[in-house]
C-alpha cells in the first residue's frame, strides 16, 4: 500500500534522512522506533510532503506521489496525527473532527458523532473548545479527528509523549478497535516499546536518519543488542 | 440646532461606515496572514476610480449604482488575486516586516498608477436617482444617500459577523489562520483558501470604494486618509476582530464630525488626539483578540553571512577613494550633478537613521519623513527669521527635537505589539505633521519655506553660501556623524540593540529593559533623521510639504533595502546607487511613485538583502565550499527569499 | 530560608481556570521540581513565576520582595535566571558573542565596570569571564560557531551558560531535558547538580522525565487540574496514593 524507496530528506542544508526504504501493506500495523531526533517525525512529514525537502520515491496504492501537495495526499487517504496534536483551539471538539472530513474525497467515513461514540472519553466534551482540553484529551481528539477523513493509512507520531501511563493503557484498545473496524493500516512512530508492541506486529528501527533494523517482534526480541544500541532503555 | 445635530450624527455614521469597510478588509487580512495591508486604502481608492470611470457624470438608478459598485469590487478582487500570487504568497514565511514593506511599496505603485491613468484632478459623482432628494422626517430633512450608506454598511457588517462566527466557511478561515500546516494535513487546500480570503478582503475594499463614491470628491489622496482611519479603527477596536472595527470606525466618524463643528479651523486633528488617548489608556483596544498575539515565527534555516574580516582593509581603501572622489566633485562636476550628489549625501544619512531602527532594532518606521521634515522646517525657519543663531546649535536643536518627538511616539507605540503599532503610528505622525504644517501660515502652508539662506559658520568665519562650500561642509558633517554612529552601533549599545532584535524575550531575561532600549534606538534614529533634514534645508534652499509625503518616507526604506539592511554600510551604498539611477533617468519625472514602489518591491522579492547581500553571496560562492563549511556549513544562498533574516555583520 | 514563595496564585484565561490557589515555597540551595500530567498547569505556573504571564490573584515573593507584577528584566536583575523549553539563544551571534552579551548584561545589572566607555570591543575581563564559563560547561572549542548551527543539546548548554553568566540566585528551568536523547539527558542532569553544588544556586524546574526528577529533586510539587495535589520529598511522592492515582497510574511503565 505504502512503498517508500531511497527517501532522502533535508531541512535547509541539514541532511536528515538517508536512503530510507519502508513498506506498509493494506491493513498492516507497523511501528517505527527510534530515539528523539532519529528522524521519525521527519519521515512522516516527508511522506506527507509537509515540511522537509525530499528526494526519492513515495508510492501509495501503486501511484507515485511525486510533488503532490500535502492536502492532496491527505485526500488520497493518508492521515497524519502530529506529535504536537495541532488541535484548533477555537473550534469545539465536534467541529475539530468535522474539519477533517475535507480529506474524505468521496470515501465513506464515520460521521463525527459516530467517532465521538467510539472514543468514549470525548463524549462528555463535545461542546468544549479545543483549547480547553487537557493534553491527554487533545491527543485522543487528534486521533479521533483523523478518522473523519476515512483514512486508509494512519500515521501516529508519538501519541504517548507526555501522557500519564494510565491514559496510555486505555488508548491501546481504542486504537486497535477503530483501525480494525475501518480496515485502516497503521504506521506508529514511538519511543515507548511497550505501547508499540501492544499496537503493532512489525517493527522498523531508525537511528540518525538511517533504517538499522526491520522484522517482526520475535526478531526484535531475538536481538536484544538492538534495543541496547539504538533505543538504550 | 436639533437638525444640525442629527445631520452631524448622520454624517458621522456614514463616514464611519466607509472607514469600517476599509478597516474590515484590513482586519480580515490581518487575522489570516498576521500582516497589515498598507495598500488597503489604495485599493479602496482604485475601486472608487473604477466606479467613476463607468459612471462618469451620469446619474444611475439605484440597482445600476449597486451593480457598478459590485463590479468595482470584483475588479479589485481580481487585483487581490494578482497581489496574493505575485507578492503575499511569496513572503508568507519570512519576517513580517518584509511583508509590511512590500504592501507599502504596493501602495506607492497604486498611487502612481492612479495618477497616470486618472490624473490629479478632483472628480465628483452624483448619488443614484431617488437618493439625491432629502428625506423628510417631520421638520427635519435628511440625506437619503447618507441613510443608504449607513444601511449598506450595517448589512455588510451583519453578513460578515454571521459568516465568520456562524457559518462553516468562517470556521474554516479561522482554522486556516491559526493552524495552516495542520489544515493541509486534514485535506484542505490552504493556499487556495488564503488566496480566496485575500481576494474577498480586496473585494470589500473595491465595493466600498464604489458605494461610498458620491460621499466625497475623488482625488489621489483619498486612499491615504481612509487607510489611516482604517488603521486607527482597528487599533481602537482591537486588532483582528470585526465588531471592534465597527465600533472604532463609528467612534472615529463621530469624533471627526465633532471636530468639524467645534474646531472648524483644524479639520482632521481630533482623530489623532483620540487615537493617542486610546493608545495610552487602552493599548489592547476595545475587544482584545487572541489573533493579535504574534505567532511564534516558524524556524527557518537562516544563514549568517558575515563578511570576512580580511577584506576590511580593501573596503577601507575603496571607501577612502570614494570619499576623495566626492570631495573633488565641485572642481569638475556641473551644478546639476553637484546638487544630486549633495542630496545623496543627506539621504545616505537619512537612510542610515532608518536602518538603526530596522537593521539593528528590528522595528520599521513608515513615516520617517516626519522627522526629516521636523529638522528641515526647524532649520529653515530659524535661518530665515533668526540668522544670528549659530548653525551648529541649530543642528543640535534638530537632533533634540527629533529625539523628543520619537520619545513621545515611542512611549505610545512601543509598549505592546511594538512592530505593528510603530508602523501605524509613524504613518500617523507623518500625516499629522503634514496637516499641522499645512494649517500654519508661519510654516508657509502648502507653499512651504522658500529661499532659505545658507549659514555662515560664525566661530570659524567660514561662509557656506556658495554651493561648493556648503557641499564640502555637508560631506564633512555627514562623515563625522556616520563615524559617530558607527562607533555607537558597534560598541556596547550596538550589542544590546542586536540581542534585543534577535530575541527580545531572551534579552529581557538578561535584565535588558527592552522597551527602554527600543525607545532609545527610536530616539537616536529620530534625532539623526532630523539632523539630516536640518542639513538638507539650506542645501535645497526650499522645504515643502512634499518632504512629509509617503514618497519621502519611502526614500530611506528604499535606500536601505537597496544597499542591504543587514550591514552598517548598506543604506549608504543604496543612497549612492539610487542617486545615480535618479540622475541617469531624470527625464522620467512623474513616474516617480510607481518607479520607487516597483523598485522596492523588486528588491524585496528578488534580493531582500540588497546589494551587499548579493555581494556576500557571490564572494562566498567564489571562495568555494571548503571555507564556507568551516564557518558553519553556509552554502551560497540558492533561494535568497528563504534567507531574508540573515545575520548582522559584526565588523 | 525560603528564597521563592508563591502564595495562593490564581490564573484564568477567559472562563478557563488554569491555576487555583497554588502555593509553594522553595528553600535556598535546593532543587525543586514541578510535575503533573500534560495540561495540569505546570507551564502556566512557571510563567507566573517568571513574569511572562502575570497572575490574576495571589502573590509571588523572591527574597522577601513582592515580584508578582515585576516585568522580566526586573526579575533578571533581582537574580532570577531562566532557560526556555526550546532553547532560546542569539542565533546570529557566535557562542562567544552570546556569552559576552550575557556577561555584559550582568555587569550592567550589578553596576560593575564594563571597561573603558569608548571601547568598541568588549573588555578583556568580560571576554575572559565568558570564556571561563564556556569551558566550565563544556562548550570549549565551539566559541566561534554561530549559535544557529549548534546541535540541540549544545544549544541547551549554551542557554545554561547564558543563564549562569547572570550569576543568578535562582535558576528556573522549563523542561530542561525536553527533546533530548537519553545520554544528553543524563549530561544535563549532572550539569544541574553541579551548578547547585558548586555555585549554590537554587533550582526550580518543570520536568516530564520521572527518572530525572527522582534523581535530582529535593522537593517535588505535583499539580493536577491547576491544583496542588501534594508537595514533598521524592520518597513521600512515590509512596503517596493520590499521586499514584493522578499521575503514575497503577504501575510505573517504562519506555
Amino acid at each position: 500500500m505504502l512503498e517508500v524507496r531511497d527517501l532522502n530528506a533535508f531541512y535547509g542544508d541539514a541532511h536528515i534522512l538517508h536512503d530510507v526504504a519502508l513498506q506498509v501493506e493494506a491493513g498492516q500495523r507497523v511501528a517505527l522506533l527510534g530515539r528523539n531526533g532519529a528522524g521519525k517525525s521527519t519521515f512522516l512529514k516527508s511522506v506527507m510532503n509537509a515540511g522537509p525537502g525530499v528526494n526519492g520515491s513515495v508510492r501509495f496504492e501503486g501511484k507515485n506521489l511525486g510533488n503532490l501537495p500535502s492536502y492532496q495526499r491527505a485526500r488520497l487517504g493518508i492521515a497524519l496525527v502530529p506529535e504536537d496534536r495541532q488541535i484548533i483551539p477555537h473550534l469545539s471538539v465536534l467541529e475539530n473532527i468535522a474539519m477533517a472530513s475535507h480529506a474524505r474525497a468521496g470515501r465513506p467515513a464515520l460521521t463525527p458523532r459516530q467517532i465521538v461514540e467510539h472514543f468514549s472519553m470525548l463524549e462528555p466534551l463535545v461542546k468544549r473548545y479545543g483549547g480547553q482540553l487537557s493534553g491527554g484529551q487533545q491527543q485522543l481528539l487528534a486521533i479521533a479527528r483523523a478518522f473523519a477523513g476515512g483514512p486508509k493509512l494512519l500515521f501516529l507520531d508519538e501519541p504517548t509523549e507526555g501522557l500519564a501511563p494510565i491514559i496510555v493503557q486505555g488508548m491501546v484498545d481504542e486504537i486497535l478497535d477503530i483501525c480494525a473496524n475501518n480496515g485502516t493500516a497503521l504506521l506508529l512512530c514511538e519511543q515507548n516499546i511497550w505501547f508499540s508492541r501492544a499496537c503493532t506486529d512489525y517493527v522498523y528501527i531508525i537511528d540518525t536518519g538511517k533504517l538499522v533494523f526491520h522484522g517482526d517482534w520475535r526478531a526484535f526480541d531475538a536481538n536484544p543488542e538492538i534495543t541496547q544500541r539504538y533505543l538504550s532503555v | 440646532m436639533a437638525t444640525q445635530m442629527i445631520l452631524a450624527v448622520l454624517n458621522a455614521l456614514s463616514m464611519g461606515m466607509a472607514i469600517f469597510l476599509v478597516a474590515a478588509g484590513i482586519t480580515l487580512i490581518f487575522g489570516l496572514l498576521k500582516i497589515l495591508n498598507m495598500a488597503q486604502g489604495a485599493f479602496f481608492m482604485i475601486g472608487a476610480y473604477l466606479a467613476f470611470s463607468i459612471i462618469g457624470h451620469q446619474q444611475l438608478s439605484l440597482p445600476a449604482f449597486i451593480g457598478v459598485a459590485l463590479l468595482a469590487g470584483l475588479a479589485v478582487g481580481l487585483l487581490g488575486l494578482l497581489t496574493d500570487r505575485l507578492i503575499l504568497s511569496r513572503l508568507r514565511h519570512v519576517d513580517y516586516h518584509y511583508m509590511l514593506i512590500a504592501t507599502f511599496a504596493l501602495m506607492m505603485i497604486c498611487h502612481g498608477v492612479v495618477k497616470v491613468i486618472w490624473g490629479v484632478n478632483f472628480f465628483s459623482v452624483l448619488p443614484p436617482k431617488g437618493l439625491d432628494q432629502p428625506l423628510q422626517l417631520g421638520t427635519i430633512y435628511l440625506s437619503r444617500y447618507s441613510v443608504f450608506v449607513i444601511a449598506a454598511g450595517l448589512v455588510i457588517y451583519a453578513i460578515l459577523e454571521i459568516a465568520i462566527h456562524r457559518l462553516w466557511v468562517g470556521k474554516l478561515m479561522q482554522s486556516l489562520a491559526s493552524k495552516p500546516w495542520m489544515c493541509a494535513l486534514l485535506g484542505i487546500n490552504v493556499s487556495l483558501g488564503l488566496t480566496l480570503s485575500v481576494m474577498f478582503a480586496f473585494f470589500l475594499a473595491g465595493l466600498a470604494g464604489g458605494l461610498m463614491l458620491p460621499l466625497q470628491s475623488l482625488s489621489p489622496q483619498l486612499g491615504d486618509a481612509y487607510l489611516l482611519y482604517g488603521f486607527f479603527a482597528i487599533i481602537i477596536g482591537g486588532l483582528g476582530n470585526i465588531r471592534g472595527a465597527m465600533l472604532g470606525a463609528i467612534l472615529l466618524g463621530l469624533v471627526n464630525s465633532l471636530n468639524t463643528i467645534l474646531l472648524p479651523q483644524w479639520p482632521g486633528i481630533a482623530i489623532y488626539v483620540v487615537l493617542a488617548v486610546f493608545l495610552f489608556f487602552r493599548p489592547e483596544g476595545l475587544f482584545p483578540s487572541l489573533a493579535a498575539q504574534p505567532e511564534d515565527s516558524s524556524d527557518q534555516n537562516e544563514a549568517s553571512m558575515s563578511g570576512p574580516a580580511s577584506h576590511r582593509k580593501n573596503w577601507f581603501r575603496v571607501g577612502s577613494l570614494l570619499f576623495m572622489v566626492a570631495l573633488s566633485l565641485p572642481f569638475w562636476a556641473d551644478g546639476g550633478l553637484l546638487y544630486v550628489a549633495g542630496s545623496a549625501v543627506v539621504y545616505a544619512l537619512f537612510a542610515l537613521s532608518w536602518n538603526i531602527l530596522f537593521g539593528y532594532t528590528g522595528l520599521a518606521s513608515f513615516g520617517h519623513a516626519a522627522f526629516f521634515a521636523i529638522g528641515a522646517y526647524f532649520t529653515g525657519v530659524i535661518l530665515r527669521d533668526w540668522p544670528q543663531v549659530p548653525f551648529l546649535l541649530i543642528l543640535l536643536g534638530c537632533g533634540v527635537a527629533g529625539a523628543m518627538v520619537a520619545g513621545l511616539l515611542g512611549a505610545l507605540a512601543l509598549r505592546r505589539l511594538a512592530g505593528i503599532f510603530l508602523a501605524v503610528l509613524t504613518i500617523a505622525l507623518a500625516e499629522v505633521t503634514r496637516l499641522l504644517i499645512s494649517y500654519s501660515d508661519f510654516l508657509g502652508r502648502e507653499d512651504g519655506l522658500v529661499g532659505i539662506p545658507r549659514p555662515v559658520l560664525d566661530g570659524l568665519g567660514i561662509d557656506l553660501s556658495q554651493s561648493a562650500a556648503y557641499y564640502w561642509f555637508l560631506l564633512v558633517a555627514v562623515a563625522l556623524l556616520i563615524g559617530a554612529l558607527w562607533w555607537i552601533l558597534h560598541g556596547r549599545f550596538g550589542r544590546v540593540l542586536l540581542i534585543t532584535r534577535q530575541d527580545p524575550d531572551r534579552a529581557a531575561f538578561l535584565g535588558v529593559n527592552v522597551i527602554r532600549v527600543r525607545t532609545m534606538s527610536f530616539m537616536l534614529s529620530g534625532a539623526v533623521a532630523a539632523i539630516a533634514g536640518g542639513l538638507y534645508a539650506p542645501w535645497a534652499r526650499i522645504v515643502t510639504l512634499e518632504q512629509v509625503s509617503f514618497l519621502a518616507s519611502t526614500q530611506p526604506v528604499l535606500n536601505a533595502m537597496l544597499g542591504g539592511v543587514h550591514s552598517f554600510w548598506g543604506p549608504l551604498i543604496g543612497a549612492g546607487i539610487f542617486a545615480a539611477l535618479e540622475y541617469g533617468t531624470r527625464t522620467f519625472v512623474g513616474l516617480s511613485e510607481m518607479m520607487m514602489g516597483a523598485l522596492l518591491l523588486l528588491i524585496i522579492l528578488a534580493a531582500p538583502n540588497g546589494v551587499i547581500g548579493l555581494w556576500r553571496a557571490y564572494a562566498l560562492a567564489r571562495r568555494g565550499g571548503a571555507e564556507g563549511r568551516k564557518e558553519g556549513g553556509v552554502k551560497p544562498a540558492e533561494k535568497s527569499s528563504r534567507r531574508l533574516v540573515d545575520g548582522h555583520s559584526q565588523s | 530560608m525560603d528564597i521563592l514563595k508563591v502564595d495562593r496564585v490564581c490564573k484564568s484565561y477567559g472562563a478557563l481556570q488554569v491555576l487555583k490557589q497554588v502555593s509553594l515555597s522553595v528553600s535556598q540551595g535546593s532543587i525543586f521540581a514541578i510535575i503533573g500530567p500534560n495540561g495540569a498547569g505546570k507551564t502556566t505556573l512557571f510563567k507566573v513565576m517568571t513574569g511572562e504571564s502575570p497572575a490574576n490573584g495571589g502573590s509571588v515573593w523572591f527574597h522577601g520582595e513582592d515580584i508578582t507584577s515585576a516585568p522580566a528584566h526586573r526579575r533578571a536583575r533581582a537574580g532570577i535566571g531562566r532557560t526556555f523549553q526550546v532553547a532560546r539563544v542569539f542565533n546570529d551571534f557566535s557562542v562567544r558573542e552570546n556569552v559576552i552579551a550575557a556577561v555584559e548584561a550582568r555587569r550592567r545589572n550589578q553596576r560593575q565596570s564594563l571597561g573603558r566607555w569608548w571601547a568598541i570591543k568588549p573588555d578583556s575581563a568580560v571576554v575572559s569571564e565568558a570564556e571561563a564559563l564556556i569551558d566550565e560547561i563544556g562548550l570549549g572549542g565551539s566559541e566561534e560557531v554561530a549559535a544557529r548551527f549548534l546541535s540541540h543539546g549544545d544549544r541547551k548548554r549554551l542557554e545554561f551558560v547564558i543563564a549562569l553568566a547572570l550569576q543568578p540566585r535562582l535558576l528556573m528551568l522549563d523542561e530542561p531535558t525536553a527533546g533530548m536523547s537519553p545520554a544528553d539527558r543524563l549530561g544535563i542532569a549532572e550539569l544541574i547538580v553541579r551548578i547547585r553544588d558548586r555555585l549554590g544556586v537554587t533550582v526550580v524546574m518543570t520536568e516530564h522525565d520521572m527518572d530525572i526528577v527522582f534523581k535530582l529533586a529535593d522537593r517535588v510539587l505535583v499539580l493536577n487540574y491547576g491544583e496542588v495535589v501534594v508537595t514533598g520529598t521524592v520518597e513521600e511522592i512515590r509512596g503517596n496514593p493520590a499521586v499514584q492515582e493522578v499521575y503514575l497510574g497503577k504501575e510505573v511503565l517504562h519506555a
